[in-house]
C-alpha cells in the first residue's frame, strides 16, 4: 500500500464515520465537541492560507469569527430570514475586511502584519460593544431560536459546518495547487525574489487574505445561530485567535489536512479543561494551559503532528528520498527547441532593432555616506552579450539591482526598449521583459525545481491565478527549459536540496521562463566547476543565437572576454572604460583597476568603439 | 609568530572553505594573502580572529593555540581584526566608535582615555569627527575609524580584511602609509587583499591561497614581479566561492 | 478653552508615563527585531507586584519603582534564556508567537495568584490635585510622570554613556563588527531584553497608582505600546516618546469630546491608519527587508 492510498482510506473512514455520526450516536455532548472541532478546523484551515502558506501570521483571525456573526446575525433579525441564508454574507462582508487590512501589507512585511492584524481584532472587538445601538454592545444580542424538532436540534449545525468545512479545505487544495497558491509558497520562500520573477506580490497577498477571512465569516453566521446569542467578549476573543494559531501549529503549519488535524486534537483537550475547571479560576488555568501549549509546541514540535508523523511513516518504511546532489549531468548540453526559438526571436522591421535594447543614463545610488554607483551610463546593444567587469566594491552588483528594481536609485534614468522602467516595482520590469539570476542563488528551496519555474510569471489577471499551477503548454514549456540547460531529470526535486551549481541552472531557467528580452545574469560562473562553466557558456551562447540580449557581471574574465560582445569596466561606481573584449584587454586603465592601485585617471583615457 | 598548520574551516553545514592551509606569519612583517575570489583568503582571518571556529589544525601565536577561543579571548592576547565592511556603529559617535575598541579593557579607564587621545593624534580625522555620527562618515573616512579603533588595544598582530574595498587612489595610500607606520611600531600585520598589487606593495611576504590551499609563499617583491600572477589573476579561475 | 487646555496637560502628563511603559518594547524591537507581545503582561505583573508590596509595607508606590524593576530585570533575563533565544533561532515570527504565548501564561497566573477583580493602588494622594488659575493638576499624574521621564533620562544615559549600552547598539546594528571587539552578543541581547522587560516593570509601578488594573488589562496596554512604537517609528526611542505624547493626547481629546468609551478605540486605529499610510511610522527608518543593503 502506498502512502496515498493509506491516506486516502484513513480520509474517506474519517469522512464517511462523521457523516453518519449523528445518526449513529445522539449524545449531545459528543454532537457539541464535533461541531465546535469542525468550527476551529475551519478556522485553522482558512488561518493556514495567509499564514502557511503565504508566512503572515494573522493573530486575529477570530475577527471574522465576530464579524461573520454579526452580519449574519443582524441580517437575519433585521430582514428577518434564516441566519443560515445570511451567513454567506457574513463571509463577504469578512473578505471585504481583509482586502482593505491587506492594503497594510502592500509596502510591510512580516511583524507589521501581525500587529496590524492583532489590533483589527481589538479595534473590532470594541466596535461590536462601544456601538451599543447596532450590536446591544455588551448586554449581547439574542437570536431567534431554532424552528426545527429539538430531537434533531443538532443536526442543521452540524451538517452545514461538516459542509464548509469540507468546502474549505477543498478550497484550501485548489489554492495549493493553482498558479496563486504557488505564488504565495513562493512569497513565504523569498517575497523580493517572487517579486523579481514577476509575481505580483500585493495582490496575491491580498487574495489570500480575502480567502482567508471568507470560510471563517460563513462559519461566524452559523456559529452565532449555534450559540444563539452573540456577546463582543466571546465573539472576537484573542484567546480563540491563539487557538486557531495552536490547532495549525499542532497539526502542521502549511500543510493541506495538518489545521485539521489539528483542531480535532485541540477540541477534546478544550471539552476537557471546560469540564474539569470550574469555578472563578477556570479562566485563569485555560490561559496557562494554551499558553504554555502554544510555547511548547511552538519551540519544541514546530512542524506539527503531520509532518513529523509522514517523517516517522517514511522512516518505518525505509523509503527516504534519493539524495540527488552528486550525480553527473547529462554530458551535452540540449539545443534550444524550434517553437521557443521561434518566440525568442525579435519581431523584425521597425527602426526600434536600430537602437539600444537598454540605455542606462546618470544612475547615482548612495547608502548612508557612501557612493555605491554615480553618473553612471552605458548602453546594452539589442541582440549583443555585454559584459560589466569591475573589482570587487565597484557597484556592479549595485547596478543590477537597480536595473531590476530591487533597488530604487538616487538620480538617473534606465530605459528598456525605449521605454522608461526606473520607476516601475519589480514585477512590472519582469512582465516588461527583464529577468535575472543571482551571485548566490535564490531558488525557493522548498518548491520543486519544475514548481520553481511555475512561479515565474510575465502578466498578472485574476484568470490566470486560477489556473492550475503547473498546466498543460505552461509545464511543456517549463519541462523544455528545464531539459535546455539540463536539470529535465530533477524537475520533481526539492529545489533547496540540489547542488550550488544546480540551483544556478535551476534559477537560469526560471528566469527564461520569463523568454526575457534581457536577462542579467549576476557573476553565473562564480562558485561552479570549470565544467559547468563550459556549458553555461554554450547556453548563453545559444541563447544569444537566438536574439536574446545578455547582460553579465563576471569575474571570470576568460569566460567573459570569450562571450562578450562589449564590456564595460566599473571602477567607483563609474564606467572606466568600454570596448571590445580585445581593446579592453589590453586598456591599462583596466588592468591597473584590476591588479594594481585603483586609478580615478582611467575614465578619460579608455578605449570607446 | 603566528603558524596555521592544517587549518580546515567552513560555514555551517556546507563544505570546507579551508582545506589544510599551512604558513607561518613572521614577527614584525607585513603579509598579504592573495587569492582568486573565493579562494577563502577571508576566512583564514576569521579564524584567526575567533569568529569562525576551526573543524582541524592548529593556529599558534607563539606557541599558543588561540584556534576556537572566543574573540574576546583572541583580542586579549592582542590579536585584532579589521572587519571588511560594515563594522562601524552607525549610531554611536566617531569617538564611542573608537573607545569600543577597547571592550575587552573597558575597566581600565585612565589608560584607555590614553591611548585614545594618542590616536587622535595619529589620526587627525578622529580629533576633527569626534563628535559626529559614524553613519555621516565616507567609506574611505569609515576605513579609518575601523583602523584607529583596532589600535585600541595596541595589538601585537592587526589582521586587515580587504582594505581597500571600495577606497579611493587617495585614501589607499593614506591607508598603505598608516599600516607602514604601525608596523615600524613592530606590529605584526596579517593582510587579505583582492587588489594584489596595492597588497602586495605594502607587505614583506606573500601568500597565494587558491582553493582553500596554499599555492604559493614568497617574498611580496618577487611575487608581484612574477609573471604568472597577472595569468593567475586576469585568468581567473574560480573554484569554490563562500557562502 | 480652559477644557481643552486642562485636556492637553493631561494627556502630556499621561504621555510621559506612555514612554516609559512603551520604551522597554522599542528597545528590544530595536536590538533583535523581535516584538516582545509578553510586555503588557510584565506591566500588568510588575502593577500587581506593586499592589502586594504597597499593601505589605506600604511604602509610596512610586518609590517601589527600586523593587519591581530589578525583579522584573530577573524575570526578562530567565525569559530569554529559557524561550526567546530557542524561538529566535528558528524564526523572528515563531519568536512573536511564543511571546504571545508567554503573554497568555503570565496573565493566567496573575489571575490566580490576585484574582479577576479590579486592583488599584491609591496612596494618600491619589486623588489630590494642585490648582494653577483654573488648570488642575492632578498629584499623582504630575509624579508619575516625573518619576517616567526620570527613568526614562536614566535609560536613555545608560544605552549612550555606558559601555553596557554602547554594546547593546553595537550588537544592535552590526553582529560581526560586535564580535570583533569582543562584545558577547548573546549576553549583550539577553541584557538588552532583560532591560526591556525591566522598563515595563517600572512603567508598571507607575501605572498601578493611575489606573485599575485587572489581568485583561494587558491586553489594553499592549495594544497600547504597540500603537505607541508603530506611531514614533519602531526602534527609535525618541520616537517612542513623541508617539506617546501624540497617543495619550489623542485618548484624552476622544475621551473628553467624543466618549470614553471610544478613547480605548484610539491606539488600535492608530495602527492600522499608520501602517497603512505611513508604515515607517513619524520618525523611524522604513522596514523594507527588500530594501537592504546590496
Amino acid at each position: 500500500m502506498t502512502t496515498t492510498h493509506v491516506r486516502r482510506s484513513v480520509i474517506g473512514a474519517a469522512a464517511a464515520l462523521l457523516l453518519l455520526f449523528p445518526v449513529l450516536s445522539d449524545n449531545a455532548y459528543y454532537q457539541n465537541m464535533a461541531i465546535m472541532a469542525f468550527l476551529m478546523a475551519i478556522m485553522a484551515s482558512g488561518w493556514n492560507i495567509i499564514s502557511g502558506y503565504t508566512g503572515y501570521i494573522s493573530l486575529g483571525q477570530s475577527a471574522f469569527l465576530g464579524i461573520g456573526a454579526y452580519t449574519s446575525a443582524l441580517l437575519a433579525i433585521h430582514l428577518d430570514i434564516s441566519p443560515f441564508l445570511a451567513a454567506p454574507v457574513g463571509g463577504v462582508v469578512a473578505a471585504f475586511f481583509a482586502v482593505v487590512l491587506a492594503l497594510t501589507g502592500r509596502r510591510t512585511r512580516g511583524i507589521a502584519f501581525v500587529i496590524v492584524s492583532f489590533a483589527f481584532l481589538e479595534l473590532t472587538g470594541l466596535l461590536a460593544s462601544n456601538w451599543t445601538g447596532l450590536t446591544g454592545g455588551n448586554h449581547g444580542l439574542p437570536l431567534p431560536l431554532p424552528t426545527w424538532d429539538r430531537d434533531v436540534h443538532n443536526w442543521p449545525f452540524y451538517y452545514s459546518l461538516l459542509v464548509l468545512l469540507a468546502v474549505t479545505v477543498w478550497g484550501s487544495w485548489a489554492i495549493r495547487r493553482s498558479k496563486l497558491g504557488i505564488g504565495l509558497l513562493a512569497i513565504h520562500d523569498d517575497e523580493s525574489k517572487a517579486e523579481g520573477v514577476g509575481v505580483r506580490a500585493d495582490r496575491y497577498k491580498m487574495l489570500a487574505f480575502a480567502a482567508s477571512a471568507f470560510p471563517i465569516g460563513i462559519a461566524g453566521g452559523i456559529y452565532g445561530y449555534y450559540v444563539s446569542f452573540l456577546e463582543p467578549a466571546a465573539m472576537f476573543d484573542i484567546v480563540i485567535a491563539m487557538q486557531i494559531v495552536l490547532a495549525a501549529h499542532l497539526g502542521g503549519v502549511g500543510t493541506l489536512w495538518g489545521p485539521v488535524l489539528g483542531a480535532f486534537l485541540l477540541e477534546p483537550l478544550t471539552q476537557l479543561t471546560n469540564q474539569q475547571l470550574s469555578g472563578p479560576d477556570a479562566g485563569a488555568w485555560r490561559l496557562v494551559i494554551y499558553g504554555a501549549l502554544l510555547a511548547a509546541v511552538v519551540l519544541f514540535f514546530p512542524k506539527g503532528v503531520l509532518v513529523e508523523g509522514a517523517k516517522w511513516w517514511r522512516r518505518i518504511r525505509g523509503g527516504e528520498p534519493q539524495a540527488t546532489a552528486g550525480r553527473r549531468l547529462p554530458d551535452l548540453p540540449a539545443t534550444l527547441p524550434a517553437s521557443v526559438s521561434e518566440r525568442l526571436r525579435p519581431s523584425a522591421g521597425d527602426g526600434a532593432l536600430a537602437r539600444p535594447l537598454v540605455t542606462v543614463d546618470g544612475l547615482r545610488k548612495s547608502f548612508g555616506g557612501v557612493h555605491a554607483v554615480q553618473d553612471c551610463s552605458f548602453t546594452v546593444e539589442r541582440g549583443s552579450i555585454t559584459g560589466l567587469i569591475g573589482p570587487n566594491g565597484s557597484g556592479k552588483t549595485t547596478v543590477f539591482n537597480l536595473l531590476d528594481g530591487s533597488l530604487r536609485q538616487d538620480a538617473g534614468t534606465i530605459q528598456l526598449s525605449g521605454r522608461m522602467v526606473h520607476t516601475l516595482a519589480r514585477w512590472q520590469r519582469a512582465h516588461a521583459g527583464l529577468a535575472r539570476t543571482y551571485q548566490a542563488t535564490r531558488v525557493f528551496p522548498h518548491l520543486t525545481t519544475l514548481e520553481n519555474l511555475a512561479v515565474a510569471s510575465d502578466a498578472f489577471s485574476l484568470g490566470r491565478l486560477r489556473a492550475s499551477a503547473i498546466s498543460g503548454s505552461e509545464a511543456k514549456r517549463a519541462r523544455e527549459w528545464l531539459d535546455f540547460v539540463g536539470m529535465g531529470a530533477y524537475a520533481d526535486h526539492p529545489a533547496g536540496q540540489l547542488s550550488y551549481g544546480q540551483q544556478k541552472l535551476v534559477e537560469l531557467a526560471q528566469a527564461l521562463m520569463l523568454e526575457p528580452q534581457l536577462l542579467l545574469l549576476d557573476e553565473p560562473a562564480a562558485g561552479i566547476s570549470p565544467a559547468l562553466v563550459e556549458r553555461l557558456s554554450a547556453i548563453i551562447r545559444q541563447l544569444n543565437g537566438c536574439g536574446m540580449t545578455v547582460l553579465i557581471v563576471e569575474h571570470n574574465m576568460p569566460m567573459v572576454l570569450s562571450l562578450c560582445d562589449r564590456i564595460h569596466v566599473l571602477a567607483q561606481g563609474r564606467v572606466l572604460a568600454s570596448g571590445a573584449p580585445g581593446q579592453i584587454e589590453r586598456n591599462p586603465a583596466v588592468l591597473d583597476a584590476y591588479l594594481g592601485g585603483h586609478s580615478a585617471h582611467g575614465a578619460t583615457s579608455g578605449a570607446t568603439s | 609568530m603566528i603558524t596555521f598548520k592544517g587549518l580546515v574551516a567552513g560555514y555551517g553545514r556546507a563544505g570546507d572553505i579551508l582545506r589544510g592551509v599551512d604558513f607561518a606569519v613572521a614577527e614584525g612583517s607585513i603579509t598579504c594573502i592573495v587569492g582568486p575570489n573565493g579562494a577563502g583568503k577571508s576566512t583564514v582571518l576569521k579564524t584567526c580572529s575567533g569568529l569562525l571556529r576551526p573543524r582541524k589544525g592548529q593556529i599558534l601565536l607563539g606557541s599558543q593555540d588561540i584556534g576556537g577561543l572566543t574573540p574576546a579571548a583572541i583580542l586579549r592576547l592582542g590579536v585584532v581584526q579589521v572587519p571588511q565592511h560594515h563594522g562601524l556603529f552607525p549610531t554611536l559617535t566617531v569617538r564611542e566608535n573608537v573607545q569600543l575598541g577597547a571592550y575587552v579593557n573597558r575597566r581600565q579607564r585612565e589608560r584607555n582615555r590614553a591611548r585614545y587621545e594618542e590616536i587622535a593624534q595619529i589620526f587627525p580625522l578622529i580629533a576633527e569627527r569626534a563628535n559626529d555620527r559614524a553613519a555621516s562618515l565616507s567609506g574611505g573616512q569609515r576605513r579609518t575609524v575601523e583602523f584607529a579603533r583596532a589600535l585600541m588595544l595596541n595589538p601585537g598582530v592587526v589582521l586587515l580584511d580587504e582594505p581597500s574595498l571600495g577606497l579611493d587612489p587617495k585614501a589607499c595610500r593614506q591607508l598603505a602609509s598608516s599600516v607602514k607606520a604601525l608596523n615600524q611600531q613592530g606590529v605584526t600585520v596579517l593582510i587579505v587583499e583582492q587588489n594584489v598589487r596595492f597588497g602586495l606593495s605594502m607587505a614583506d611576504n606573500g601568500v597565494v591561497l587558491e582553493g582553500g590551499r596554499v599555492l604559493h609563499t614568497s617574498g611580496a617583491a618577487e611575487l608581484l614581479a612574477d609573471p604568472d600572477m597577472g595569468a593567475l589573476f586576469f585568468g581567473g579561475t574560480t573554484r569554490e566561492t563562500q557562502p | 478653552m480652559t477644557e481643552l487646555v486642562q485636556t492637553l496637560v493631561f494627556g502630556v502628563l499621561v504621555g510621559g508615563v506612555y514612554s516609559l511603559v512603551a520604551s522597554g518594547m522599542n528597545l528590544v524591537f530595536g536590538v533583535m527585531k523581535v516584538v516582545n507581545l509578553a510586555q503588557g503582561a510584565m506591566l500588568i505583573l510588575s502593577a500587581y507586584l506593586t499592589y502586594s508590596l504597597w499593601k505589605a509595607v506600604d511604602l509610596d508606590p512610586l518609590l517601589l519603582v527600586l523593587v519591581t524593576a530589578p525583579s522584573m530585570y530577573v524575570v526578562g533575563w530567565a525569559t530569554y534564556y529559557l524561550f526567546i533565544e530557542r524561538a529566535r533561532t528558528t524564526d523572528p515570527a515563531m519568536a512573536l508567537v511564543t511571546t504571545f504565548g508567554l503573554a497568555l501564561i503570565t496573565k493566567g497566573i496573575m489571575a490566580l495568584l490576585w484574582g479577576n477583580d479590579q486592583h488599584a493602588v491609591t496612596p494618600a494622594y491619589a486623588n489630590r490635585s494642585f490648582t494653577l488659575g483654573s488648570l488642575h493638576f492632578p498629584q499623582a499624574q504630575l509624579y508619575a510622570c516625573l518619576v517616567a521621564v526620570a527613568i526614562l533620562a536614566g535609560l536613555y544615559a545608560l544605552l549612550r554613556y555606558t559601555w553596557l549600552g554602547q554594546s547593546v547598539q553595537a550588537a544592535a546594528s552590526s553582529s560581526d563588527g560586535a564580535r570583533l571587539i569582543g562584545i558577547e552578543v548573546r549576553k549583550v541581547r539577553a541584557a538588552a531584553f532583560a532591560l526591556g522587560v525591566a522598563a515595563a516593570g517600572a512603567g508598571g509601578a507607575l501605572l498601578s497608582v493611575l489606573y485599575p488594573f485587572t489581568p485583561s488589562s494587558t491586553d489594553h496596554w499592549i495594544g497600547l505600546m504597540l500603537s505607541i512604537i508603530v506611531l514614533g517609528g519602531m526602534g527609535s526611542l525618541p520616537g517612542s516618546v513623541l508617539g506617546a505624547v501624540l497617543i495619550a493626547l489623542a485618548e484624552s481629546l476622544t475621551a473628553a469630546y467624543i466618549a470614553p468609551d471610544w478613547a480605548t478605540a484610539v491606539p488600535y486605529l492608530v495602527i492600522i491608519l499608520v501602517l497603512l499610510a505611513r508604515p515607517q511610522g513619524l520618525m523611524g527608518i522604513r522596514l523594507r527587508e527588500d530594501m537592504s543593503r546590496a
